[in-house]
Order: structure tokens, then sequence, then C-alpha cells
């Protein structure tokens, strides 16, 4: 069985950043988008790209997520991971001073660095709402 | 013989004795209770089990939820959309003008905004006017349909088909069977979305109110689905012969015009032998 369900992303951008949407492989080229989903699990992806040692201030901020109507804020605090890409020669710098830098983020909305942020789910996505809020 | 004057611009469900007896019986005896499962599977059976209302293409829509009756159902999807994210038109259900709800006539319709509709309609006594040309225009600008069918449960002549991909979901109703003082009804998903039907669905089906079903369900066991018409079909044709009145698709009213319907309700209960 599938759903076809309504994806509404806010995103509040500063510089030119790159920003590519996708639900599982499948690319999306509006932030709001209406698309078929088998039940079973899938993964919001949006990615952040274009990032240069010389555009410091560039960055996307995931502002809200609505998903068939849901805004799904606590789930994006919760269940989504943000995989940075660090720029060299700031990464090495900020390690070479004894700064982890994290390999993924828990629920992270504020996208500086170069990244693939992810949100995992499942459909039907009524479902994935209710297991979520207990 | 009969008198014109119980022709009533107010419209009134039919309580005849058979069904205000079905209702001290529920009150004085004692009854079987029925779950929420129980229910689901037997009022889908009663619902479609009618010979003289057709809905085609039921199959498109596997999820079946129980509600509390169609204001529910309306309710229901309003929590999800709000009073000003979707549409009615012109002529509908007295309750959206109360509520400051108001409609639209065909050729405002907005696009992507979702709509309920009222079959059968009190403007019409039938499927309303627009109902071809609105399948048309749903179609190109995106509206999803939502059918409040509540007054088929006392219609016949009725033929809907569902399949049209902009219908997303329907409800009917026991409660204009008379049973308005304990509203129980069903509504059919095309696919469910998260609203207040939903969660009473998922997370209430065990410790649900079983008094509503069960009292739904003994109702369904004794009266035959398309009782109104088989009751009075032969005196609602001779009263409106012999007044002169246009006969609707309801039982109980007459005279089709864009100020409402007539009710012979005061009439059918007379004369009823």
């Amino acid at each position: 069985m599938n759903e076809t369900i309504v994806f509404d992303i806010d995103l509040l951008i500063s510089g030119d950043p790159k920003i590519a949407i996708y639900v599982d492989d499948v690319f999306m080229n509006s932030t709001t988008f209406k698309h078929s989903l088998d039940f079973g699990n899938h993964v919001l992806r949006i990615v952040h790209s274009g990032k240069t040692n010389h555009t410091p201030d560039q960055h996307v901020i995931i502002n809200s997520i609505t998903i068939d109507g849901i805004n799904i804020r606590d789930m994006i605090w919760t269940d989504s991971v943000c995989i940075p890409q660090y720029l060299e020669p700031w990464a090495s710098e900020q390690r070479a001073q004894g700064i982890e830098l994290e390999e993924r983020v828990i629920g992270e909305t504020f996208l500086g660095h170069n990244c693939e942020w992810q949100l995992p789910f499942t459909s039907p996505f009524y479902e994935c709402v209710m297991n979520h809020v207990r | 013989m009969y008198d014109k004057n119980l022709v009533l611009d107010k419209i009134r469900i039919v309580k005849d004795s058979r069904i205000l007896e079905l209702k001290n019986q529920w009150y004085n005896q004692p009854h079987d209770e029925y779950t929420w499962n129980d229910y689901i599977e037997i009022a889908q059976r009663w619902f479609l089990d009618s010979k003289l209302v057709k809905l085609h293409g039921i199959e498109h829509f596997p999820f079946v939820d129980v509600t509390q009756g169609n204001t529910h159902f309306i309710e229901s999807f309003v929590s999800k959309y709000g009073w000003d994210g979707f549409q009615i038109f012109n002529r509908e259900y007295a309750y959206y003008k109360l509520m400051g709800k108001h409609g639209v006539e065909l050729e405002q319709l907005e696009p992507n905004k979702p709509m309920i509709v009222t079959i059968p309609d009190f403007f019409t006594g039938g499927i309303r006017d627009e109902w071809v040309d609105l399948l048309e225009i749903a179609k190109a600008k995106n509206i999803d349909l939502h059918l409040d069918l509540a007054w088929l449960i006392v219609a016949r002549d009725i033929e809907i088909d569902l399949s049209h991909p902009c219908i997303k979901s329907f409800g009917i109703s026991m409660s204009k069977l008379g049973l308005n003082w304990n509203r129980v009804g069903l509504r059919w998903s095309r696919q469910r979305t998260m609203d207040s039907i939903t969660i009473l669905n998922h997370y209430y089906k065990t410790d649900i109110n079983t008094n509503i079903f069960s009292c739904g369900v003994y109702h369904m066991q004794n009266l035959d689905r398309d009782y109104m018409w088989n009751t009075y079909s032969e005196l609602n044709n001779d009263i409106c012969k012999q007044l002169g009145l246009i006969q609707t698709k309801f039982v109980h009213c007459v005279n089709p015009s864009d100020n409402g319907l007539q009710c012979i309700t005061p009439l059918l209960l007379k004369h009823n032998v």
C-alpha cells in the first residue's frame, strides 16, 4: 500500500547555499511538494553544499517542516541527524586545539557547514507520528 | 385528506412508533455489548447494504474508522484544516453558517483547498446540480473532496461513483434514522491522515464508549437499511400526488428550491398505519 502526502519545508537562508532536498533518493525541486510513499521506511534528506572558506556566513536554518499537515518540530529535535563535512583547514585547526568535531549531530536545525541532514520516518505517516508521541 | 398546513419549512427527521419503540427497548431491556471491531464490521455491511442507493468504488477506501456521527466527521476534518482551511458551497448544511462559515459558487472555488460536500443536500433533495462540474473542477484545481453522506440513510435513487481520485473520504451515520440521541457512524478514507477521528480510533479503540456502538448495532439488527423508503414509499407518493408536491430523493422532504426543501414528516407520521 502507499500514500501521497504533502511536505512543506520552511528554510531560512543566509548567503547563496546550494540546497537539495530528497525523499529517499528522489530529488525534489521545491520546498513544498507532494510525494507518493510506499508503506515502510523512508528518509527525508536536505543537503547543504557550496560553502567555502570565503563564505563563512553562509548557512541554512530549518525553520519548520510540516508533513501531511503536521508540524514535526519535536521529531526533528529527537530523530534527525546532521552529518557535517567540515572545511579544511578549519577542521584540522579545531582538532589541533583539542576540539572534537561531531560526526553526527542529533536535532540540529542550523546547518552552518556543508552537510547532509537526515530525518528517518515511516509511512503511513500518521502512524509514525503516533509512535513518536507516547 | 392531507392537511397542507402540515407541510413545513423546518426539516424534521421521521421518528415513528417503530423507532421510538426501539429506543424504549434499548433503555429497558438487557443488550449485548459490541466492541469497536464488531461495530466496524457490522456497520460497514449494514451501511452499504442498501438496495436503493449505490456507492461505487468503495474498494478505493480501505481505511474505515468509527465516528460519533457526521458532525464528528466534520469537526475532525476542521481539527485538521481549520475553519479557514477548507471550502464549502453556498446552499450547504446550516451547521457551517451557524459557525460563521460561508460558502462559494462553483466558479469561485480555490485551488488546492479541500472541500466538504453534503450529498444529498437540502436544496435539490438529491445530488446537487453542480456535482458533475465539481468533479471536473476539483481535478483541474487539485481540490480534495470529502463527502458528508449523513442523509443518505433516508434517501433513495442516489448513485455515487467514489472512484473519482479527488474524493478522499466520506462519512455516513445512523443519526438521521431517528438515532440522533446516539450518534454513531463510519468514515471511509482513501488514505488515513492524522485528525481527531484517527486519534480516537487508534488510541481509544480498546476502551472506547462501547455503549454507542452496541446501541448502533442493536438498531442495525432491528431496522432494515432502507427502512424509511420501504415503510413510507406509498404514503410519500400519495401525499405528493394529492397535494401537488414535488418528490425528492428524501423520504421526508419535497419541493426542491434555492430556499430549501419542505418537510412532510408530520404527514408521514399522522397517516402511517
